[in-house]
């Protein structure tokens, strides 16, 4: 499992407004963090900068390898980027053509591809729908494809963009389930603050692009002043006044 | 006007295809040439666009709407070979997939609307670009001319006599030209207010 | 839900669905061929004929394929009204005799009765795959699969920014309805293309590069 270090990264948007500041950050092989904050905060900027898709300053070290123009094509094969929008990450004719993209890139044939795909789909049950476009698929159903093109790629480090936004109940429940089962590094990034403290044993809490406090979301979840201080909200399970009740 | 089959002669059919099958052919070679990859995602994802407005009944005063073709919009944005590309993949789903004109009569379908409407129409506007009047003038032209050749083929298939329906035919679609014109320059005017850096990427 | 609509029953089993992508889309071109040239070849009287022998074979794979023949039927009808155009225009000269207005009408049926059973006993995909193994440019299949894919991602969009511009309300007068259209297309042309971006950042990120294409 792969382990991250941030030193000092910032980055700064088109107009010049800073989304990063100064951002230091030490994940070790098979941590699961949360990256918690208001809109805006600069979560989706951190998730990108890890990723190498935005020009930032500073330094981002994936298992000691520093991100580059040069390196991150090999450093990208370790990693997978769930977007917020699985619409975004399933562009192919068919699911099975999604989960199989960029295997390729990462030495397998096309037999050990299609092997791989077949059983990352069946490991989120949905290999009755290989031969479908993603557009025939359910809104839940499409967030599984885009976790099947995690599992098949094998990705030693994963970072989630708002993973169970718009999902239901039960849809979001098949999500925990099946988060829980993946193996390596995590970093999830999320306004679903009881899906932290199920998941997640540490957290990031993120305001203005800088860290406020890290640490263990049911201590930090907790603080109700520290929570309101940054348009966040202590989480149901863990409030000891209950916002409003039946 | 997208020509259904069944209308056109064996010998409008064969010589239509073979124009358009040319066309394409050398504006798919010549993108392969000059496009890059990152540039595969971008032209998809704007034909799609350009294939739902095609679809899309676009309202118009007095309860009625017309059907925009899209064709001078995405070769300005695009130039004109990719806009001829999108053109020639919407009109061929649009034939599968919605009946909207034959198979057999794509050839027609595609000199119709996309030769004329993504060469000759972004060529009209071209000669004074970044105008207004250029964009109306030449979707004007544009959409008149397609419905002259529909005609032609039509004609030279028996099915269609000039003295009959042309001067109606014409003044209709220099209407619809005209209006697609406006709302054409309507859509630029918004994206060079939100996001400009659009309009740049005909290069 | 599921925006299935088009291929409402390109996934269903029977013997039609399981040819082959391949002799299906050749059956196809053939049987338009055939149209086209058969009744060009003869008189109008022996064209009709020929219609209805082929007419014959269509029916018999149409009952094969299990696709419902009213729903076939329904969705060729709408060819009608350019046929009617042409009959009209043609009429108003007295041009035609009502041996080829018929023949009119029966080709055009029968084309599009011929595209309406593939389509519905064959995947969108499928036919697009055969096309490139018959040497389509690949650019174009290319194009035509994200056209495919995100039709109806935009779709539901534009049913939103509808909703969201409160275009439900009629009372909108034309001038404005048609400058709250534009807008409406303009902010969806932005939106696809942000989504292209982000789906260029998605396949970079699995090893997309220059070389892969």
């Amino acid at each position: 499992m792969s382990e991250l270090t941030l030193h000092n990264v910032s980055f700064h948007y088109g107009d010049g407004s800073l989304a990063l500041q100064s951002i230091e950050m030490n994940l070790k092989s098979g941590e699961r963090i949360a990256l918690v904050g208001p809109n805006g905060a600069g979560k989706t900027s951190l998730l990108m900068a890890i990723a190498g898709l935005i020009k930032y300053s500073g330094d981002v070290l994936i298992d000691g390898v520093r991100l580059s123009d040069k390196s991150k094509h090999e450093i990208r094969k370790k990693m997978s980027f769930v977007f917020q929008n699985p619409d975004e990450m399933l562009f192919m004719p068919t699911v099975m053509e999604d989960v199989c993209f960029g295997l390729d890139s990462l030495g397998l044939s096309a037999e050990a591809a299609n092997a791989a795909a077949r059983a990352a789909l069946s490991a989120v049950s949905l290999s009755d729908f290989e031969g479908r476009s993603a557009h025939h698929l359910s809104y839940g159903e499409r967030r599984r494809v885009t976790l099947a093109t995690v599992l098949a790629r094998q990705s030693t480090l994963t970072l989630f963009d708002e993973p169970t936004r718009e999902l239901d109940p039960f849809g979001r429940r098949q999500f925990i389930d099946l988060f829980q089962g993946m193996a390596g590094t995590m970093i999830l990034a999320t306004h679903d603050l009881e899906l932290v403290l199920e998941t997640c044993p540490r957290m990031i809490l993120l305001d203005a692009g800088r860290i406020i406090t890290q640490g263990d979301p049911r201590t930090i979840l907790a603080d109700a002043a520290l929570m309101k201080a940054h348009r966040l909200e202590v989480p149901h399970s863990l409030s000891t006044h209950p916002h409003g009740h039946y | 006007m997208h020509i259904p089959d069944g209308f056109l002669s064996p010998t409008v059919t064969t010589a239509t295809l073979a124009v358009s099958g040319m066309a394409l052919a050398a504006n798919v070679k010549a993108l392969n040439r000059d496009i890059k990859a990152e540039q595969i995602p971008l032209m998809g994802v704007l034909a799609s666009f350009v294939f739902l407005v095609q679809l899309f009944s676009f309202p118009i005063l007095g309860g009625t709407s017309i059907h925009l073709t899209g064709a001078l919009l995405i070769s300005i944005i695009l130039g004109p070979r990719a806009g001829f590309i999108i053109m020639s993949a919407s009109l061929i789903v649009l034939a599968l997939l919605f009946q909207h004109g034959g198979i057999l009569s794509l050839g027609a379908n595609i000199l119709n609307m996309g030769i004329v409407g993504c060469f000759i129409g972004w060529g009209i506007y071209h000669l004074i670009p970044g105008q207004s009047i250029s964009i109306v003038m030449a979707s004007i032209f544009a959409s008149v001319l397609a419905a002259f050749l529909a005609a032609v083929e039509l004609a030279s298939s028996d099915m269609f006599v000039f003295s009959t329906g042309l001067k109606s035919m014409l003044i209709i679609y220099s209407i619809t030209g005209l209006i697609e014109g406006v709302i054409t320059v309507s859509i630029i005017g918004f994206i060079k207010r939100i996001k400009p850096e659009i309009m740049e990427l005909g290069s | 839900m599921n925006h299935g609509f088009l291929e409402d029953h390109a996934f269903l089993n029977s013997p039609v669905h399981r040819l082959s992508p391949k002799s299906k889309l050749s059956a196809v071109f053939l049987m338009l061929t055939l149209i086209l040239i058969l009744t060009h070849l003869f008189q109008p009287a022996l064209s009709i004929q020929i219609m209805f022998a082929l007419a014959g074979i269509l029916a018999v794979f149409t009952f094969l394929s299990r696709v419902p023949l009213r729903f076939l039927l329904l969705r060729s009808s709408l060819v009608l009204p350019f046929s009617g155009f042409v009959i009209l225009v043609n009429s108003l000269s007295g041009t035609m005799d009502p041996f080829q207005i018929l023949l009119v009408l029966t080709r055009s049926i029968l084309s599009v009765f011929t595209i309406l059973l593939l389509i519905s006993t064959t995947p969108f995909q499928q036919i697009l795959t055969q096309l490139s193994r018959w040497k389509f440019p690949g650019l174009l299949v290319m194009v035509i699969a994200f056209m495919y894919r995100y039709f109806f991602v935009l779709a539901k969009e534009i049913k939103s920014l509808e909703k969201g511009v409160g275009m439900r309300s009629s009372k909108l007068g034309g001038w404005q309805r048609m400058k709250t259209y534009a807008n409406i297309l303009g902010m969806l042309l932005i939106r696809s293309y942000e989504r292209s971006e982000r789906i260029h950042q998605a396949m970079e990120m699995r090893g997309f590069s220059e070389e892969s294409l």
